[in-house]
């Protein structure tokens, strides 16, 4: 199952874990069941489209209706990040 | 690493070199002298790390940001449109307001956090322009505030508005209501 890596910022939302394991065979789908697994980071639900996502350190371009084309393997590791901003 | 939660934080320490890092790079931007590959501009910006000691964070890196990607899309759709709802008129335009982390550089420093055993304890920016109803800008403003909603990160205000006088104040999520003492 791909590993999904969680930045610092985020980490209280998966009980102060680095990494989670998430069953997913699509990056939608990994998506959904860690939202399903740690309902707090429903939080960057609103910050979907500033979402950045890694895949084995590879930025993903792809929009976000677009994730469910996105397959993952079991070994590949996925990287979460939330922009940050400020006025 | 058990951490507790951010708001229950109640003292920043800043040690002295972290705190001349800050300044020093909000001085070099107002001198205009660039780095490769950064953004120029006359804003500093980035992210503070270090570590959770009981109800204090102690900082141990800074990380200055060196790309703003504000006027790339998705980003600069999002910023006008915080800009036009939230920001108070200044004399900088709105369109030149504002600044967004590089995912790339972002994950860079989340990285090295990692490496280093470090976690992000918030993000600092400078403020340079007096208000007529604020001389002093070390406060969060109202923008700055919607911007660090639920980001469980503190924000350092630098106020560079007297040059040779830098402040530095922290606040939980941007909040001007949750100042945290730093030392």
């Amino acid at each position: 199952m791909p590993r999904v890596i969680i930045p610092s910022p985020l980490r209280k939302h998966a009980n102060n874990q680095r990494e989670v394991v998430i069953d997913g065979e699509s990056l939608k789908e990994t998506i959904e069941h860690l939202l399903q697994k740690y309902p707090g980071f429903k939080v960057i639900n609103h910050d979907f489209a500033l979402l950045s996502v890694f895949i084995n350190s590879k930025l993903i371009r792809s929009r976000v209706d677009k994730w469910d084309r996105l397959s993952l393997n079991n070994d590949d590791e996925v990287t979460l990040i939330v922009p940050i901003a400020g006025g | 690493m058990n951490v507790i939660p951010f708001e229950e934080i109640r003292q920043i320490i800043l040690p002295y070199p972290n705190w001349q890092e800050i300044v020093e790079h909000c001085k070099r931007k107002l001198a205009g002298n660039y780095l490769p590959g950064e953004s120029e501009e006359r804003k500093a910006y980035g992210l503070v790390a270090g570590i959770p000691n009981g109800h204090a964070l102690k900082v141990e890196r800074i990380f200055p940001i060196k790309k703003n990607v504000r006027d790339k899309e998705p980003y600069k759709t999002y910023l006008d449109s915080m800009m036009e709802q939230y920001a108070v008129p200044s004399k900088t335009p709105l369109s030149k307001r504002g600044w967004m982390t590089a995912p790339e550089e972002l994950k860079d420093v989340c990285d090295k956090c990692d490496q280093e055993e470090l976690v992000v304890l918030g993000t600092y920016h400078m403020h340079l322009v007096p208000w007529e109803h604020d001389a002093i800008r070390d406060t969060p403003t109202r923008l700055d505030s919607i911007l660090a909603e639920n980001s469980s990160l503190f924000s350092f205000i630098v106020s560079m508005v007297d040059i040779s006088h830098p402040r530095i104040r922290a606040f939980y999520e941007g909040s001007a209501e949750k100042e945290v003492p730093i030392r």
